[in-house]
């Protein structure tokens, strides 16, 4: 409920309206970009903390202010309980399509903006453990950011932002409870934070 | 679930406002009327909720101006909690949770100075406001209202093109937070577009 409460928060952030037709206007984006970040994530695996970092590349379709893109990202990572010890290491393989959105954009001197983006994605990553073991996981994001974007050749966009993923595994189904004050329980949560930044052209 | 519904009734009412950088000369200190905003910011902060903890916050938000200087703000913070009875004891034990916090408030320009031909704009803002957090920690989730007041460093730069948005503000905010149980803080830099 709370997640779906915060997409409809961001729908309806996203769909402000200014009055002036020519004020909403925003330089289309280029038909076909591909980019390269770095990232870094952190969260939690079934309680456990889970982290790590590396590269994701991407290849966008864009029609005027929005974009619908193909990631697919790779990550060293490592999972530590509550006492910080290092429970396993291990690598992790991303993938997902998703949508950009250029909510707000401030043009510097009709070269280019300094841009507000909102982004969500759907898609799920694999982790192979250094003890053998292996999990895959849907995983569901969104989140905001700041790119600058040049309107003409060499189209390079600069970009850095944060989502927020779900990401269960099924093998707790524990919700918080729904209820005021303070409640006896805790979520045990499959989620966390990715950070990314890199450009686009 | 009321809270959101508040919120995208503000929402609704946002339309642009005139702004006038390029009015008036160099030291004038006539008012701005600043435009509908939408925005986020990138934050840290900590509540007293039982257990020492760090809030990584990741806010949305709008703004609208309600009459002169008078600026209406709404905002939506995740919240990404890492808390432990002891940060100094490498042996306690430490937790990461999730959060989620709604601010309604308003807020006021209390200085500001224009340069560069009035493009460019350095500012303070006091606000207040209050709202309700939701902040699972490990002995349970903890629903608490509160209030704030804050203030705002910042600039803002005016647009020239006719298109697009006309003013980027980037803004660093320090806000004490006012729970039951104490005083808790939060700040973090942001980025507003106006529109």
């Amino acid at each position: 409920m709370r997640f779906a409460a915060g997409i409809l928060l961001l729908a309806v952030l996203c769909r402000t309206v200014v009055a002036d037709p020519e004020r909403s206007r925003v330089h289309p984006v280029k038909r076909l970009t591909f980019g390269a970040f770095f990232v870094g994530h952190g969260g939690t695996l079934d309680g456990e903390s889970e982290g790590g970092m590396g590269p994701v590349v991407e290849v966008a379709y864009g029609s005027g202010r929005t974009q619908y893109f193909v990631e697919t990202g790779f990550a060293w990572v490592t999972l530590t309980d509550e006492y910080s010890n290092e429970l396993d290491t291990g690598k992790q393989l991303r993938g997902g399509i998703g949508a950009r959105y250029i909510a707000r954009s401030f043009p510097m001197d009709n070269d280019g903006a300094v841009e507000m983006i909102l982004e969500g994605a759907v898609g799920a990553h694999k982790f192979w453990w250094a003890s053998g073991d292996e999990l895959v996981r849907p995983e569901i994001s969104f989140g905001f950011g700041l790119q600058t974007r040049k309107y003409e050749d060499p189209h390079v966009s600069v970009r850095f932002g944060l989502r927020v993923f779900f990401a269960p595994t099924g093998e707790h189904t524990t919700t918080t409870a729904r209820c005021t004050g303070t409640c006896d329980t805790s979520t045990v949560s499959n989620a966390g934070i990715l950070g990314f930044i890199g450009g686009a052209l | 679930m009321k809270a959101f519904v508040v919120i995208a009734l503000l929402a609704s009412t946002a339309h642009a406002r005139p702004i006038s950088f390029d009015q008036g000369d160099e030291d004038d200190d006539e008012n701005v009327e600043l435009p509908t905003k939408l925005g986020f910011r990138l934050g840290v902060g900590t509540l007293p909720l039982g257990i020492k903890n760090t809030m990584f916050q990741f806010a949305l938000g709008v703004e609208h101006p309600v009459f002169g200087e008078l600026r209406m703000l709404a905002e939506y913070e995740f919240l990404w909690i890492s808390s432990s009875e002891d940060y100094e004891d490498p042996m306690a034990a430490r937790y990461t949770s999730m959060g989620h916090r709604t601010n309604f408030g308003v807020r006021r320009t209390v200085l500001d100075k224009r340069f560069s031909r009035k493009q460019i704009e350095l500012y303070v803002d006091f606000e207040a406001g209050g709202g309700i957090g939701l902040y699972d920690v490990p002995d349970g989730s903890h629903i608490v209202p509160h209030v704030f007041g804050g203030i705002r460093l910042g600039y803002r730069i005016g647009a020239q093109e006719r298109h697009g948005s006309k003013v980027l503000e980037t803004e660093i905010l320090l806000r004490p937070i006012i729970v039951e149980d104490g005083v808790g803080f939060g700040g973090g830099f942001g980025f507003y577009w106006g529109d």
